[in-house]
């Protein structure tokens, strides 16, 4: 791949490429040879412009010869190569197969989804997916499934996750690094045996492959797992004895390695955590009888602290969370569902205006974000998808300040019947 | 940008020397034309030098449509303003029944006159024309050469799928063309 400095003098060359050929053009025709299909390159390239982001104004030039030096034929002979290579990276994934059987030229852009997906993001693409631990329901297995964002049809499944234990629902701790469609999956508890774990899996999507990295020092399930920056924190949960832990260690994703933070103020199990302003929130969540409200703590990486959580932040929290446009959105897991935000100047949280969730959301769900969108993965997968729109906070008839308010609109997107059973986990959006 | 009341029209030459004579308003739409009147180019013939004249009339077509669109969208209550669903339509139909090589002259037409909603079209229509083929079909569709070694088929026979993929060979399909 040309490095960026390349790319530029490319665009230039082209750009004045490109001058000549238009000087030409009001002058004389003559110089211009008339193309005919069969032509493999045309030597006039204006800037391709579809409405694609910015990164389009500065693609690259796309390779003519093949890892062994010998020349390529043109994408789509009588098309310019920028031209075709905008047509082929918007081919779904379920063709790519039979795009990289078509020749040696396109093997070359759908060989390895690493450079498809290279390739699209130099074109400005935005391809986010959803990624989701699902229990099987016939198998009670751990497996992953994907979710195309752009036109959500059906799970696809990935890899078998490479452990024969098996693991209970949300016992693990997951993480993962969206802009390199990179997660990680650490701990848990064995649904069979009361028995914690402290294995650490990678799954890469570009390469579609679990690999085993360095466990975590202490196994740990039902704890808070988040990343911050490079790193993924993971703190509390519950211990081999069944003990609640308050330890809490960092891992170095480049390095893959583990240390040690200071400990949490009180040793606690982890219902959710979030990251909000560059601190990792950890809650307790309401337990049955909920006689007594839960314990949240917050951790500050800046100064390796942890304090307790604001009262309001933790007795609001009541269902899975999801942060959006730098605020954090519950679920509750009671209250009829009805997708509530928290406002950290005034310590509460208020109902988000909207259509109710769809009918098909049945608990257990999990919840992630992209963009303005949420996505609520329930039982059987039924995927409930609200756009969140911000808005002025107008003042008429309230006193509480504040910049903005939230609103949601809710959309179905129903799994298709196989998926019956299956009981949702954790999901991680990969952009 | 209603300079006069008269139409202003600009002349154009397709590659095989038919000339087309369209109001200015609908050239402008092909931001490359509109850059060269812009900087005036007076009454001179403009050659579209990769263009045939079936193409272009195709293309002239399009621009027609936009100015018709969008010369009425300041007013409002616009009868010719359409929904996002009804544009699409309109785009469906008006890419209906072209076929590949056409597809391909229309792409380079409207990469080089710079039409970004045309070429948008296109691009939409050649990936629809891909999907749910076979890789003979698509060869046979755009004239791509099967340059595989055996050793390098079967290779690729091989290589496990990714999660999503359909199987490229071994199963069965009615064609739709």
């Amino acid at each position: 791949m040309a490095l960026p400095g390349t790319w530029v003098a490319k665009e230039k060359r082209r750009t004045r490429r490109l001058k000549i050929a238009m000087q030409r053009v009001r002058v004389s025709s003559d110089y211009l040879p008339a193309k005919r299909l069969g032509d493999s390159q045309i030597c006039l390239v204006p800037k391709f412009r579809i409405s694609a982001g910015p990164g389009a104004a500065t693609a690259p030039s796309w390779e003519v010869e093949s890892s062994d030096g010998t020349l390529l034929q043109p994408i789509i002979p009588g098309l310019p190569d920028h031209v075709a290579l905008n047509c082929l990276v918007r081919v779904p994934v379920e063709n790519h197969s039979v795009c990289r059987a078509v020749c040696r030229t396109w093997r070359s852009l759908f060989y390895t989804k690493q450079r498809f997906f290279t390739w699209r993001k130099i074109l400005g693409f935005h391809s986010p997916w959803l990624f989701l631990l699902a229990l099987e329901s016939w198998s009670g297995k751990l497996q992953g499934l994907l979710l195309n964002l752009s036109c959500p049809s059906t799970w696809h499944p990935v890899p078998p996750i490479p452990s024969k234990r098996r693991l209970e629902a949300r016992s693990f701790g997951c993480a993962a690094i969206p802009q390199e469609g990179t997660l990680f999956l650490c701990g848990g508890m064995m649904s069979d045996e009361d028995c914690p774990l402290d294995i650490v899996l990678k799954f890469e999507m570009l390469k579609n492959r679990w690999t085993v990295v360095k466990p975590m020092p202490a196994a740990r399930s039902f704890f808070a797992a988040r990343k911050i920056g490079s790193y993924i924190y993971a703190a509390g949960g519950k211990s081999s004895d069944v003990r609640e832990l308050n330890s809490a260690q960092v891992f170095d994703i480049a390095k893959e390695d583990w240390q040690p933070i200071v400990d949490m103020r009180v040793a606690m199990p982890s219902y959710d955590s979030a990251v909000l302003d560059g601190k990792l929130l950890v809650t307790e969540g309401w337990i049955w009888p909920f006689m007594f409200a839960p314990r949240g703590q917050v951790y500050d990486p800046k100064i390796d602290r942890w304090e307790m959580m604001a009262e309001g932040l933790c007795e609001g929290w009541t269902g899975p969370s999801v942060l959006l446009y730098d605020h954090l959105f519950v679920i509750p897991e009671h209250e009829e569902m009805k997708l509530k935000v928290y406002y950290s100047e005034t310590d509460t949280w208020d109902t988000v205006e909207g259509n109710p969730m769809p009918e098909q959301i049945s608990k257990p769900f999990s919840v992630n974000a992209c963009d303005s969108n949420i996505f609520v993965v329930g039982k059987n997968l039924h995927v409930a998808l609200g756009k969140v729109e911000k808005q002025p906070f107008s003042a008429s008839g309230s006193e509480r300040k504040r910049l903005h308010t939230f609103s949601v609109k809710w959309q179905a997107v129903p799994a298709p019947e196989s998926f019956r059973g299956w009981t949702p986990s954790n999901s991680l959006v990969h952009e | 940008m209603s300079e006069s009341t008269e139409k202003k029209m600009v002349r154009l030459r397709s590659s095989d020397g038919e000339v087309f004579e369209v109001e200015e308003s609908v050239a402008k739409v092909a931001k490359t034309l509109q850059d060269m009147l812009e900087e005036d180019c007076a009454d001179a013939v403009i050659p579209i030098t990769c263009v045939r004249a079936p193409i272009l009339t195709k293309v002239i077509d399009y621009c027609k449509d936009q100015v018709m669109i969008s010369s009425s969208s300041s007013t409002t209550n616009n009868p010719n303003e359409r929904t996002e669903q009804e544009r699409k339509a309109w785009g469906q139909k008006f890419m209906e029944g072209v076929d590949s090589s056409t597809l391909c002259e229309l792409l380079v037409a409207s990469n080089f006159l710079n039409i970004e909603g045309l070429l948008n079209l296109g691009v939409d229509k050649m990936v629809s024309m891909i999907q749910g083929k076979y890789p003979q079909e698509i060869r046979d569709m755009f004239n791509v050469v099967n340059d595989f070694t055996p050793e390098e088929e079967e290779e690729i026979r091989n290589q496990n799928a990714w999660a999503f993929e359909r199987d490229p060979y071994y199963k069965k399909r009615s064609s739709s063309k």
